[in-house]
């Protein structure tokens, strides 16, 4: 079951609107919004492909930018 | 950036290219990839033979199985595959990440092999290629992460041509550089040092099977 | 199990994204991070000088994780590998638990009062037989400044003897001698700032990508962002620095003497010196000559400075030709002269960086001396972006070796025993009779090991470091410890190592974060660290030992700590103001490390420099303030070529170099107890040239044996390696215990530093 942390960029004063956003989807914690505007989560998922499909989900999301992995763990727990 | 037009499949992939993304496509195909290739390579499907081996078809149907091979071999890196390899049973192996193949310059192995299954006319080590060493986890890569790791490199058999480091700008540190690996396909000779010696529990380099040579229609 | 180890995983998660994001969310102090019940602390790595930060994840009583630590401006969250498994070197299987006295040739388990009262005996038994110079004690630039401290406080002043000796001896000692006797005051002018800043950087004899791996990536970087920054190599090895320097520039060994004369030479012949510099900034000596190797027993040099004028300098490097130096050399005339003009050029920040090669070798401090030389010349110093940099190789060989003075001659803060002030001085802050601090120094660390083989020492205590792999000629000091006739030997030590197998005593250590510490790293950044966790079995910390030890010896009125870290730091801390200045102990407590002299809560970047050194004054540009005899100025020694100790003959015609690899530090004591680090790096080989190697027929990963005049070792032959011999030259690192390398060392050592030359003897080799 993969564990990864993400930062998210978004359009400049979005970050608290997103953040609800993203928070929303059922796998993803919202860890913190940075004073510059960058969101940090933390994703969970059943399988790699589960996360990918997360992952690109979120990409979707209005006023996203970008979504970078900065850690990514898929060992079996 | 344009956030209205992320919604067809061509400004995705374009938005992919801008390499914004690049970094975290990469580590979740790695991801993907690697779930699969972080295993043993014989439970992957592939076998790394001994130095000089034909290509695997011809190979299994040359080798008798006599195990002279693994006999000459002084690190006993050579072993003989067990019942659950099916057709393989009995046919010489390297298990990189417990014992690589150390590329003796007289390659005793060869030499031994009685069918030709493996080449014993075979004298330069640099032209053995068993396989080819590739980074299949790139996100758990230390040296990928900035971190002065590089074993890989520095134990390889040939440093400095089957991998080489290339710097470049580390911005989040904006002071320091990352080292990375690069692996040069037409050096490297899949000996499975650097899957060997790789720090991490699973070795995010492994040997695989030497992709196809393909033709190139762009002249460098 | 399962949910902690998501729980972990997901705050890794979180503070790896935190990282990326570039925001510093952790407290310098502990704090409880989160839901994963993670306790944070800072501590600096406890590898080489870089001095690099880590962040310990604490759970459950146990080191769980590690990382670089974001905010530590050395390394910005960046580690080597070695870095990168810290924590693991404390949990390997054999850590010692348990003190174990020697019966016969069994270690035998013993409580703690058992083991210090038989070590208290023998001290008396030995103090009331042969005197104090007959017990002693040998530790290390791993030391924490208060086990430096509390270790030459009762030496010195409560046994009354200075047989207190650091291994940084063995690492360091030349390169103070070099600051000492050209700037009267030790320790670099400049900091890591200038590996971001210059554009030209001159390595003398330094495997900066192995051995200072973080700052070689800064200085790489320096370059990937200016493509006009020079990396010069200056080696007899060809290295992975060597590999991704602009150039490298091979010369025979022993040469370096000759080419930085010859560097002097060009640069005065085509006046590309800075004369205005030199009239305000220096003063010209000279010191004695053919001052011989240290190889008898007892070996005395005392050198004799003599003033010269700047023409008699002149007059001195005019024998230095560049085709002089060239037929000595290797190198050619005409590189010489290019490379002599870039040192000069006026449009380049140049800085000059070295270190084992430089500081292990019989003329160590007047090599040093040459490459300020050189420095002094052109005046490119005490500038931000361009220094001559000492690079040192353990965490604390700066903060404690050298600042702390855990040496036979020295007293805190540049001072020594010698000096009737500064043993006043010393005597004040103790509180003691002065007459109780000898005023004669001793035993250097090799002499040190002589007299225990002679019978002059019988007690010696050794603490945080492996002589017994790491001294040279290792066969003599090996069976010399064990000679009996009333000799004692005590280690301190985490785990088993070459010099418990000698040990009629073995003390079991606390290491790291299992103790409260502080070292100084190599740019004068002093680093404080809390304990974070136990200690395994009834492990202590050297600082407790060395303090019981006192109060047994009665001798605990010098140690009355209620708070002993903090208080001995603070009383530490009144010997160094005055151009040394240390902050309060808080301080170091808050940030990140802090650049000494720190004056009014400010940190120094560049020594001597107007405008960063507060001792220096409003116009006076660049003051070397600390060598008050000469006015303030800076020393240019005129130091001539002279051979080595040994060099290759028709019997031994090899030339021996040995040294260290990224993977593994020092005896490997630590780094080998890591299991992916051992598995990377097993084992020790024996770098050769292929054509050496065609002419002897010998093949790649055959054995060959190895014999000098002391000793013989067999090793596989790599010649393809990481490192790549020169002719005539082989190379083999001294990590593997189970290849003595050492054994084949020759204890010549430079007769100003006592600094052993593991750099140059003559061996063959053969096939095994």
């Amino acid at each position: 079951m993969p564990v990864s942390g993400v930062v998210v960029s978004c359009l400049s004063g979005c970050a608290q609107a997103v953040s609800g956003r993203i928070a929303a989807f059922d796998g993803v914690e919202v860890h913190g919004v940075l004073p510059d505007g960058q969101i940090v989560a933390v994703i969970e998922a059943e399988t790699v492909d589960a996360e990918v499909k997360l992952v690109s989900q979120l990409h979707e999301v209005e006023d996203v930018v970008s979504v970078r992995l900065a850690y990514h763990n898929f060992e079996d727990l | 950036m344009d956030s209205n037009t992320n919604h067809t499949g061509i400004t995705r992939r374009r938005f992919l290219k801008d390499g914004v993304l690049l970094p975290l496509a990469v580590a979740i195909a790695g991801g993907g990839v690697s779930t699969i290739f972080l295993r043993r390579a014989d439970a992957r499907g592939f076998y790394l033979r001994p130095p000089g081996a034909l290509e695997e078809r011809r190979f299994l149907a040359a080798c008798i199985k006599c195990g002279k091979c693994a006999q000459a071999c002084p690190y006993d890196s050579i072993r003989m595959a067990g019942a659950g390899a099916g057709v393989a049973i009995g046919t010489p192996h390297i298990i990189a990440r417990e014992t690589p193949c150390y590329l003796c310059p007289d390659l005793p192995c060869a030499k031994a092999c009685p069918s030709g299954a493996l080449d014993g006319k075979l004298e330069d080590v640099e032209k053995v290629r068993m396989g080819t060493a590739v980074i299949v986890d790139r996100e758990n890569c230390l040296s990928l992460r900035g971190l002065r790791c590089e074993v890989c490199y520095r134990q390889c058999p040939l440093i400095d041509n089957a991998i080489t480091i290339l710097p470049r700008h580390n911005q989040r540190t904006g002071v320091h550089s990352i080292m990375e690996p690069v692996i040069h396909r037409d050096k490297c000779v899949g000996c499975g040092i650097c899957e060997n010696a790789c720090v991490r529990d699973k070795p995010v380099i492994v040997v695989m099977k030497s992709p196809p040579e393909q033709k190139d229609y762009y002249e460098f | 199990m399962e949910l902690n180890r998501r729980e972990f995983l997901k705050a890794s998660a979180a503070a790896a994204a935190f990282a990326a994001a570039g925001a510093s969310v952790l407290n310098p102090k502990l704090s409880v991070a989160g839901d994963a019940g993670i306790k944070w602390g800072k501590a600096p790595c406890r590898f080489c000088g870089t001095g690099c930060g880590v962040l310990v994840g604490v759970k459950g009583g146990k080191i769980v994780a590690t990382k670089g630590d974001p905010a530590a401006p050395v390394n910005r969250g960046l580690n080597c590998i070695k870095g990168y498994f810290l924590s693991k070197v404390l949990y390997g299987k054999d850590r010692l638990t348990k003190p174990l006295i020697r019966k016969g040739d069994k270690m035998v388990e013993a409580s703690w009062d058992e083991a210090m009262t038989l070590i208290a005996s023998k001290f008396k038994e030995s103090i009331a037989k042969h005197g104090p110079d007959s017990v002693a004690i040998y530790g290390s630039g791993q030391w924490t400044v208060f086990e430096g401290y509390a270790a030459l406080k009762l030496f010195k002043g409560g046994i009354g003897t200075n047989n207190i000796e650091p291994n940084a001896r063995l690492c360091m000692a030349s390169a103070v001698t070099g600051f000492m006797t050209t700037f009267a005051s030790d320790e670099p002018m400049g900091c890591y700032d200038d590996l971001d800043l210059g554009d030209t950087y001159f390595l003398w004899g330094a495997n900066m990508a192995e051995c200072h791996p973080v700052l070689f990536s800064r200085m790489i970087d320096n370059r990937l962002k200016n493509p006009d920054v020079r990396i010069i190599d200056f080696g007899t090895r060809r290295t992975r620095t060597s590999q991704m320097a602009d150039q490298y520039i091979r010369f025979n060994p022993q040469t370096d003497l000759a080419l930085l004369n010859a560097i002097a030479h060009v640069i005065i012949k085509e006046k590309l010196y800075d004369e205005s510099f030199i009239k305000k900034h220096v003063a010209f000596k000279k010191g004695k000559e053919n001052i011989g190797y240290g190889l008898e027993d007892k070996f005395k040099f005392a050198d004799d400075p003599k003033p010269i004028s700047f023409d008699d300098y002149k007059k001195f490097v005019e024998k230095y030709t560049p085709e002089y130096a060239s037929k000595l050399s290797g190198v050619p005339a005409a590189k010489i002269v290019e490379l002599a003009r870039l040192y000069a050029d006026k449009k380049r920040k140049v800085n000059s960086l070295w270190t084992m090669g430089f500081n292990q070798h019989v003329r160590g401090t007047w090599v040093n001396n040459l490459v300020y030389n050189v420095h002094l010349l052109t005046g490119k110093i005490s500038r931000p972006g361009e220094n001559p940099m000492s690079l040192t190789g353990q965490p604390s060989a700066c903060g404690t070796a050298r600042e702390v003075g855990t040496f036979t001659h020295r007293l805190p803060a540049d001072m020594v025993v010698t000096n009737p002030e500064h043993r006043a001085k010393a005597a004040e802050i103790w509180g003691i009779d002065v007459k109780r601090i000898p005023d004669k120094p001793t035993y250097n660390a090799t002499e040190m090991f002589r007299a225990l083989d002679r019978g002059d020492i019988k007690v010696i205590w050794s603490q945080v470091t492996n002589p017994f792999q790491s001294l040279p000629h290792l066969n003599r000091y090996r069976k010399g410890a064990r000679k009996g006739d009333g000799r004692f030997v005590i280690v301190s030590d985490i785990y088993p190592t070459k010099s418990t197998e000698v040990a009629d005593v073995i003390l079991p250590s606390a290491s790291w974060v299992e103790k409260e510490g502080f070292f100084g790293n190599a740019e004068r950044r002093g680093q404080q660290w809390f304990k974070m966790v136990d200690a395994p079995g009834e492990a202590k910390s050297d600082l407790w030992q060395t303090m019981e030890l006192a109060r047994r010896l009665g001798h605990g009125n010098l140690f009355p700590y209620k708070y002993a870290e903090k208080e001995i730091f603070e009383e530490y801390r009144k010997f160094t103001s005055g151009g040394k200045d240390l902050a309060p102990y808080e301080a170091y407590v808050k940030a990140r490390g802090l650049r000494w002299p720190v004056v009014n809560g400010k940190e120094t970047l560049w020594r001597y420099a107007e405008g960063h050194d507060p001792y220096v004054k409003a116009g006076e540009g660049v003051k070397f303030y600390k060598n008050k005899k000469d006015d303030g100025r800076a020393v240019i020694w005129a130091r001539p070529y002279e051979p080595a100790a040994e060099s290759p003959d028709k019997q031994y015609p090899f030339w021996l170099c040995t040294g260290r690899v990224l993977e593994h530090w020092h005896t490997g004591t630590m780094t080998g107890r890591v299991p992916e680090i051992k598995r990377a790096y097993p084992a020790a080989v024996c770098e050769m040239h292929p054509d050496d190697a065609k002419r002897m027929g010998i093949k790649n990963l055959q054995k060959v044996k190895i014999s000098s005049r002391r000793g013989t070792i067999i090793l596989p032959v790599d010649l393809n390696g990481r490192g790549k011999a020169e002719k005539g030259n082989i190379f083999v690192a001294f990590f593997d215990e189970t290849k003595l390398i050492n054994e084949l060392c020759i204890d010549a050592y430079c007769p100003i530093s006592g600094e052993p030359d593991y750099k140059k003897c003559a061996v063959k080799v053969e096939k095994a």
